[in-house]
């Protein structure tokens, strides 16, 4: 212990107090976005994802662009090209070079998991909202359509959607998105009625807020976050699906190309030439992971409950 | 409870009818018919119809419909169009024995991995092995399972040459699929015990059971896995759409003569009768896994028996 | 020397994100045999922490920096994981705040309470255990003891499930009982027959109780002597009637006029203006400095020591320094 016996007398006065220091606020407002995209800056794994993500689709959207060759222009002379200076990803069977086919492929397969999500936001948030706002009977009915179509194994589904209308992007992008939606949907439903519950929509009600102004201001950007972690985990299972359904030989065909078609061009080569198979497949796994990061991230960084 | 089952297979009928009416008119809407184009327009017209007949393509779809929903109840699932002369339900049940065992040493494989590799991860939380499952976790649901299936067929069963590469015979040709087939169900346990442990691991009775002395092993065993493990029962349904559809792809990759592979090849040759069979049999299966869980589910965690017990 | 337990100069460090919480800085107290005492602080004046380092029972993030724990003069501090299961829940047993969540929610009360018996009472058979079981939730309090000891912990209420807990706690006799909010979760009337099956119980097996709350009814209720802690440190620690009748420290007058009284009308309740201090930067003077009303310019520079009141009752607080009575006195002169 110190010695506090020849501390100076003058200490001993009284010291001034600073009332407002005392209901001092440590933390600045901020809010739930703002707050949210701090947290999300804090996660280097996120952030990296992020990162990747934007330079893949920015290689998807201008890939094709600087390669001096067509994604569709065959080449007899030059098949099965290693990867080399001419061709960096070397070329495929046909002698289509695989950089041009693999930017054009990722270009497809995103705009695929978009479109797919787009669709599942529209559809699932009309359904869910509506179902939510209305209640009661209108309520009761639209949520027992949705258990019985949760029960349906969506995939085979999307298969036979897949054989019985034209094949091409579209019939892709509906196929997936009519049986997408339900989950959306779902989760839409248990926030806005969560969100009814709660104090503040309660109280802008008691204060006489009118009901579009407490869907805009209180409901739809306290749905925002669940919409948004959702849509990152729809877009890699678009993405997957449609993979899928082209290599099960159902999906896009050729000379077009996707993800999936260029697995299923590598996959029937595979034994000689594994580039073929291994590049589309790097990029397809980089997009999935790093949706999934990225995916996890925002819904630590956005969902209140899951913060530990 | 016995109320809660009843709604449930009211709800799996439901749900089963919807499967099977969209399945046949959409089967219906196909363009062409089921028979092999070139032959069936030169045949004379007299055997055109007789052929027609012979399936009941000639009566209206609703008859042909009120038909095969009646011959479904009898357990008929109809004739294939490409295996002449073999009935679907033939078809199907030469070919699931394959299926069934890749599917389960897929299930068998993941859980013993996955959960060992979960709850080892929580237990050891931000250690080395904690970062391997979670990068684990997340390639098992980010790598497609025919690229884990192509890759694994390529390295381990060509180049190295330690596993046969596809076809069927000895249970060694089960292994490289089954493993294939597991990836994504491994990582999907693994991911779903850790974080579910995690959260055990926080509560109130872990260090009530610490208070009592309780070491450290005793505490894991006793309280936090049997705690966590028991949710590990509502994941089962999603680790059986990704078994189901990755028995598809992982099947035709090895050239395993399972129902996977049979729906692809069905697929590929048109045959109606087939896919609407494996159709409503996955569905089926689906279904009933899902019934099941929830059941399940609520019989196993006291806390939600109760609340069954309530509703009644 | 009847002291049962002895903490000294107790220092524990909880590593956050947001830096170190030197969350206990230099705590001591003691315990006599048979003796209730009462730690009581609002919430993060680290009253928990302290308690739970006496059972080494901290988060894995949590260390004990400095000082020592003795438990009837055996250091308990430098014992390995595996000495101190032998105390846990045998020698010192501890109960805490919410009986909702503090019980195995998937594992029979019976099997609960058998848990502690199979670590520390290995002489007795699986019978004798079940039967030792049975009678001590009997001991609690609840009726129908073998039906009880069969279901899970939520068919019971709350006041009952806290009773269970009671009774893990004390199933080997504990020489301490260190309860943490044993009454905060439960209802007011609850609330009065848990501390009495406590006092009650600490007759029948001469245990000592620590008790933490930040209800002064209960510290009334229940216990001889009172620890006032804040920001880490203890500011003050008396008999129960010198901290309710003869307070020192301006935080424990701050607490008791907090304390709404029936029997006076008024439209105003007392509180203390500001929060408790960041204690990952704990203020190098007094912790109560920046919200007390007669903060001096010494309180926010250096630390103050223990003034004796006589008694066992001492307060730390600058105000009771002589040269402080001398500037109060030459001020009030001057004005």
């Amino acid at each position: 212990m110190e010695n506090y016996q020849d501390l100076p007398l003058d200490l001993f006065e009284k010291a001034e107090v600073n009332l407002d220091e005392k209901e001092h606020i440590a933390k600045p407002s901020l809010t739930a976005f703002q707050d949210g995209w701090i947290r999300l800056k804090k996660n280097k794994a996120a952030v990296v994802s992020l990162f990747i993500l934007i330079l893949i689709f920015l290689f998807a959207v201008f890939g094709p662009i600087f390669s001096s060759y067509d994604y569709a222009k065959t080449d007899y002379h030059h098949t099965f090209q290693l990867p080399s200076r001419e061709h960096i990803f070397g070329t495929d069977q046909f002698g289509r070079d695989q950089f041009a086919r693999i930017w054009y492929g990722t270009r497809i397969s995103l705009l695929i998991a978009f479109a797919a999500a787009c669709l599942d936001i529209f559809v699932g948030v009309t359904y869910g909202a509506v179902s939510a706002l209305a209640g009661g009977k209108v309520d009761a009915v639209m949520q027992r359509i949705i258990e019985i179509l949760v029960g349906i194994p969506s995939l085979i589904i999307i298969i036979l959607l897949m054989m019985v209308m034209p094949a091409g992007i579209g019939t892709i992008i509906i196929a997936m998105s009519i049986t997408g939606w339900v989950n959306m949907a779902r989760l839409v439903r248990a926030q806005i009625l969560k969100l009814k519950s709660q104090e503040f929509v309660l109280a802008a009600r008691i204060l006489g807020t009118n009901s579009r102004k407490i869907i805009l201001k209180h409901l739809i950007p306290n749905t925002m976050g669940v919409i948004v972690i959702n849509t990152m985990f729809t877009i890699p299972s678009a993405i997957f699906t449609e993979a899928f359904l082209s290599f099960i030989g159902i999906g896009l065909s050729e000379p077009r190309a996707s993800l999936g078609v260029l697995i299923n061009n590598g996959y029937q080569v595979l034994h000689n030439f594994p580039h073929l198979l291994i590049y589309p497949a790097i990029v397809i796994v980089l997009i999935m992971v790093c949706f999934s990061i990225l995916g996890d991230g925002l819904r630590d960084a956005l969902d209140p409950r899951m913060r530990k | 409870m016995g109320k809660y089952i009843l709604k449930r297979i009211l709800y799996l009928f439901i749900t089963l009818l919807i499967i099977i009416t969209a399945t046949f008119f959409l089967m219906k809407r196909l363009p062409g018919t089921p028979f092999d184009s070139e032959r069936f327009s030169q045949m004379p017209p007299q055997q055109q119809k007789q052929l027609l007949e012979k399936y009941g393509l000639d009566q209206p779809v609703s008859v042909q419909y009120l038909k095969y929903l009646n011959n479904l109840v009898h357990g008929d699932l109809g004739v294939s169009f490409f295996y002449t002369g073999r009935t679907v339900k033939d078809v199907i049940f030469g070919r699931i024995w394959p299926s069934v065992l890749i599917g389960l040493q897929a299930v068998l494989l993941g859980l013993a991995v996955g959960l060992t590799l979960g709850i080892i991860a929580a237990w050891k939380h931000n250690s080395g092995i904690d970062y391997f499952t979670m990068v684990l976790a997340v390639l098992g649901v980010s790598v497609p399972n025919f690229v884990v299936a192509a890759l694994l067929q390529y390295y381990v069963g060509l180049k190295w040459g330690i596993l046969p590469v596809a076809f069927w015979g000895t249970w060694a040709h089960s292994v490289l699929p089954s493993i294939a087939l597991s990836f994504g169900a491994t990582a999907m346990f693994a991911r779903f015990i850790r974080t579910e442990m995690l959260d055990v691991l926080e509560q109130d009775y872990i260090i009530t059971a610490r208070a009592k002395g309780l070491n450290q092993f005793q505490v894991l065993m006793a309280h936090a896995v049997r705690n966590s493990i028991i949710p590990v029962v509502t994941i089962l349904g999603p680790i059986v759409v990704n078994l189901l559809t990755g028995s598809l792809a992982v099947e035709s990759i090895f050239s395993v003569p399972g129902i996977g592979s049979l729906f692809v090849e069905s697929i590929k040759s048109n045959d109606y009768a087939t896919i609407m069979g494996l159709t409503i049999f996955y569905s089926a299966f689906y279904i009933l896994v899902v019934m099941i869980v929830d059941i399940l589910y609520s019989v196993i965690d006291p806390r939600i028996r109760i609340q069954g017990n309530k509703d009644e | 020397m009847g002291k049962i337990l002895q903490v000294e100069n107790l220092h524990v460090e909880i590593k956050t994100e947001l830096g170190r919480i030197q969350a206990v800085r230099g705590v001591s107290f003691d315990l006599d045999k048979k003796e209730t005492v009462a730690i009581v602080g609002e919430s993060g004046s680290g009253k928990t922490i302290t308690v739970k380092s006496v059972m080494q029972l901290l988060p894995s993030t949590g260390s004990i920096t400095e000082g020592s724990v003795r438990l009837e003069g055996k250091e308990l501090t430098t014992l390995s994981e595996k000495e101190m299961l032998k105390i846990r829940g045998s020698d010192i047993s501890m109960i805490f705040q919410d009986p909702m969540t503090s019980l195995n929610p998937t594992m029979t009360i019976g099997n609960q309470i058998i848990e502690v018996l199979k670590n520390h009472r290995k002489d007795l058979s699986r019978d004798e255990m079940k039967r030792r079981a049975i009678e001590i939730i009997d001991l609690v309090g609840i009726s129908n003891p073998e039906t009880r000891f069969k279901q899970y912990p939520h068919q019971l209420s709350g006041g009952m499930r806290q009773r269970i807990i009671i009774a893990i706690a004390l199933a080997c006799d504990p020489k301490v009982l260190i309860a943490d909010e044993p009454t905060t979760a439960l209802d007011v009337t609850i609330q009065a027959q848990i501390l009495d099956l406590m006092k009650e119980l600490q007759e029948k097996i001469n245990t000592s109780i620590i008790i933490i709350t930040h209800n002064l009814g209960v510290v009334a209720n229940i216990a001889d002597r009172v620890y006032v802690m804040y920001g880490g440190k203890i500011v003050e620690n008396g008999s129960v009637e010198d901290i309710f009748y003869h307070p020192q420290h301006p935080y424990t007058k701050g607490l008791l006029a907090a304390v709404p009284k029936l029997h006076e009308k008024t439209d105003k309740l007392f509180t203390i203006l500001g929060t408790p201090p960041d204690l990952t930067d704990p203020p190098k003077g007094c912790p109560f400095a920046a919200r007390c009303s007669y903060t001096l310019k010494v309180c926010r520079q250096y630390p103050p020591s223990f003034t004796p009141f006589g008694n066992h009752h001492e307060s730390a607080c600058w105000l009771h320094d002589p040269r402080a009575k001398r500037m109060i006195n030459e001020v009030r002169n001057a004005g």
